[in-house]
């Protein structure tokens, strides 16, 4: 069975072709068209996955939609006329949206793919988030939670699953929605919706959790896990501009600009809309285990990115473990569609590197022409050149493989650092990647040298190789990698799924006495991850990188900065 | 030399014009990086991968001159969609000519541009004359590039390509009327729609249960 999974026209549109019941391919259309967070239909990101497996549209069995598309129209015309009479802009924007466009996903498949109209499937979009969570986990038997900002009707989801076998619990619906809340505030907070929701978890720990009571007010808990918005705060049910109004004005004040100056009571309302998400997931976690019994729980949909939360659930919620995969947000539902499409398979996801390869005749070839000076280190002389490099002090953009699957470079497409200089920071932040001096990096470590820096319990270990939650820092040897909270966003790295780049962790911790890294993704602010080396090449010119490393190539900047 | 009246405006939104150019630069160079890896004959590989070095070093040059970029301002549309970054010009949807063609039509106008800016700015301006230098050396590769394609016996291809480009600025503008009216139409009987034939609905509408629910079975071959 060949299964093309797909998503989109919402955010992260990906693609994912599942084979007899294997993952083979799967990458972001952003990567492709180099439009962040690219919703369109993602045929670019279906060639890929084609033109990965060698075969032509017309050897699929299926191509499966990770939605409903007239379930959401459904959604989208109840929601403005549950309004009435002050819906009609938002009215109006869906229904140029949705039927000039977003409600013929099977013509436009048949066109864009020439598939049979007969092969399109279409699956619930938290159906797709629950069975990419389980399909990609290392467990049989799980619980799974899927909280996002919404799909077609739902919001929230509990689920059990097995191979062959997804059973939905129950669930909550719009406009009641954790994922939307969190988007509010990262609108008022001056950050841009579906991008800067991790800028406000980064901020939030810098500040208190001192507007408690005013989330109280716009948002209520139950003792049964499930939870409503108080929707006399928000609009953005019928206004397509604004989602907040008046009477939450009248709770946290006036909005941030965007760009404007970040004061302590904006760094204070993330904090608390971070807290109580953390409480929120913990609840539906509680809940969740009280009605399934498991000792695994997977999490899925845009929330679980939180990986702040994820690090909570694992050490105070009740299951023995929880996985996070790493496209859990909307990308991630095109290889849920594919699973669910096989049957609700399961096929563990050891590595990221799902998505195109790098051709290092082609990047040769390209830095001849451009008269571009590089050096050929060989495969095994990569790993120690530029471990050197780090440690001396200088950043390296690192393109290796088959780039990943998700909104984290995990080592693949990769802009590296020494984290034992606290100023590296600061460095990346304001001279590389052009971007607000709060936000914190993360480590890669070598997995056998985690529990040297972090307290890292045997649970979790799956997540971590994705960076999808979060660990205290056991002390201050490696602090550009940590937050101000002194946590950080562990990717442990294994030398049989990532040889590599294990291998220049080994090499580095040989010279520095940390097998760490600062690891943050290769692209500048803005602009999707880099996946061709040209993109890697304009990307190290337009920033202060020291040198880039293409495959087995070296760059090295001729004026350092 | 007495500053035209264009030059007053942009004089006002100075650092505005330059943070915009310098993006435009910016966006310009890894859009010719991607073509050069795309294209296969050496000479023209050559050229655009230089072309795109040229174009970071213009960005850097005007970047340091401009005010620090800043966030996208975006109050709402939670629930709508996001518009992502924005989209440079794609090989791969084009193709080599239609691309050649794009670029050096836009070297044209950016020469023009660039030219009128320094004048406008006067001593502030001699950041554009090694600009200014470049741009028309990308004016002429991307000529040459077009006349090699001609000689080669593609001259319809490129006259088609060069003669769409032109017409396609006229074309904008006509498309950007058209669909101002397009859509002040649709406004107009989407709002009758609403608020005259949909308000019985309304009341049918009502609220959504809160709480938990049981999800609808799911039927991969239905779209609902
Ligand atoms: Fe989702
Ligand atoms: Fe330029
Ligand atoms: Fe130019």
């Amino acid at each position: 069975m060949r299964i093309l999974g797909l998503s989109g026209h919402f955010h992260d549109a990906a693609a994912a072709l599942v084979i007899d019941g294997k993952l083979v391919a799967a990458a972001q259309e952003e990567r492709f068209s180099r439009v962040k967070h690219d919703a369109a239909t993602p045929f670019r990101a279906a060639a890929f996955c084609l033109r990965q497996a060698g075969l032509a549209p017309a050897d699929l069995d299926a191509v499966t939609w990770h939605e409903k598309p007239l379930l959401k129209f459904e959604r989208i015309l109840f929601t403005s006329l549950g309004s009435f009479p002050r819906g009609a802009g938002a009215f109006r924007r869906a229904m140029v949206s949705m039927v000039g466009d977003k409600l013929w996903v099977r013509n436009q498949l048949v066109k864009g793919l020439g598939v049979d109209p007969g092969k399109v499937l279409f699956s619930a979009h938290h159906a797709s988030h629950a069975a990419a969570a389980f399909g990609c986990s290392p467990w049989d038997d799980v619980a799974v939670l899927c909280v996002d900002g919404v799909g077609e009707w739902a919001t929230t989801s509990m689920w059990t699953a097995a191979p062959g076998k997804l059973t939905p619990i129950h669930e909550l619906h719009f406009p009641h929605s954790l994922g939307l809340l969190y988007s509010v505030f990262t609108a008022f907070l001056g950050f841009t919706v579906n991008e800067g929701e991790y800028k406000v978890m980064g901020l939030a720990a810098f500040g208190q959790p001192r507007y408690r009571e005013q989330m109280e007010r716009v948002f209520r808990r139950q003792a049964d896990g499930s939870f409503e918005l108080a929707m006399e705060h928000f609009c953005f049910h019928y206004d397509p501009d604004r989602s907040w109004t008046g009477a939450f004005e009248a709770l946290f004040g006036a909005p941030r600009l965007p760009g404007g100056p970040l004061e302590e009571r904006h760094k204070d309302i993330a904090a608390s809309v971070q807290a109580l998400t953390e409480e929120l997931l913990l609840d539906l976690a509680r809940e969740l285990h009280r009605r399934t019994g498991k000792s695994k729980l997977c999490l899925a949909g845009g929330v679980a990115l939180n990986a702040v939360s994820v690090g909570r659930i694992l050490r105070e919620g009740p299951f023995d473990d929880v996985f996070v995969m790493p496209a859990a947000g909307d990308a991630g539902s095109a290889v849920g569609a594919a699973l669910l499409a096989h049957g609700t398979c399961r096929d563990t996801l050891c590595h990221p590197a799902w998505g195109e390869d790098i051709d290092v005749a082609a990047a040769r070839r390209f830095f001849d022409d451009g008269g571009v000076s590089y050096r050929d280190c060989g495969e095994d002389g990569i790993a120690s050149e530029v471990a050197e490099r780090l440690a001396r002090g200088q950043v390296v953009g690192w393109m290796q493989g088959r780039f990943e699957l998700g909104p984290r470079a995990l080592g693949q497409r990769s802009i590296l650092c020494d984290p034992r200089q606290p100023e590296a920071k600061d460095r990346l932040n304001a001279r590389i990647k052009f971007r607000e001096s709060f936000r914190p990096f993360a480590p890669s470590v070598l997995a056998e040298a985690a529990a040297e820096f972090f307290e890292v319990p045997a649970a979790g270990s799956w997540s971590r190789r994705f960076m999808t939650s979060t660990v205290p820092a056991r002390d201050d040897r490696v602090p550009a990698a940590l937050h101000v909270d002194r946590s950080a966003r562990v990717q442990e790295v294994h030398a049989a799924e990532q040889p590599l780049y294990a291998e220049l962790l080994r090499r580095f911790g040989e010279r520095s006495g940390v097998a760490c890294v600062v690891n943050t993704s290769f692209n500048l602010a803005g602009e999707p991850i880099v996946s061709t080396p040209a993109d890697g090449y304009a990307t190290f010119l337009r920033s202060g990188m020291d040198a880039l490393a293409v495959g087995p190539l070296l760059v090295a900047r001729e004026t350092p900065p | 030399m007495h500053p035209t009246l264009a030059g007053l405006l942009f004089w006002r939104r100075k650092a505005d014009r330059l943070r915009e150019f310098a993006e435009t630069e910016a966006f310009g160079a890894r859009d010719l990086a991607r073509a050069a890896e795309r294209v296969e004959d050496p000479w023209l590989r050559r050229q655009l991968i230089r072309h795109a070095q040229d174009e970071v070093r213009h960005a850097s040059l005007l970047g340091e001159n401009a005010a620090p970029a800043s966030e996208r301002a975006l109050g709402g549309a939670v629930v709508g969609d996001t518009g992502g970054g924005e989209a440079g010009i794609d090989i791969d949807k084009m193709g080599e000519v239609a691309f050649i063609a794009f670029v050096h039509e836009a070297e044209k106008r950016a020469t023009a541009e660039f030219a009128m800016h320094r004048d406008a700015l006067g001593a502030e301006g001699e950041l554009f004359n090694s600009i200014l230098a470049d741009e028309k050396r990308h004016v002429a590769w991307t000529g040459h590039q077009l006349q090699r394609w001609r000689e080669a016996g593609r001259g319809a291809e490129v006259d088609a390509a060069v003669g769409r480009m032109r017409r396609q600025r006229w074309m904008n503008a006509w498309l950007w009327f058209a669909r101002r009216v397009s859509l002040f139409m649709s406004i107009l009987v989407l709002t009758v729609v609403f608020y005259a034939v949909l308000a019985p609905f309304a009341l049918l509408a009502g609220r959504r249960p809160r709480g938990w629910q049981l999800a609808p079975p799911n039927d991969l071959s239905r779209e609902f």
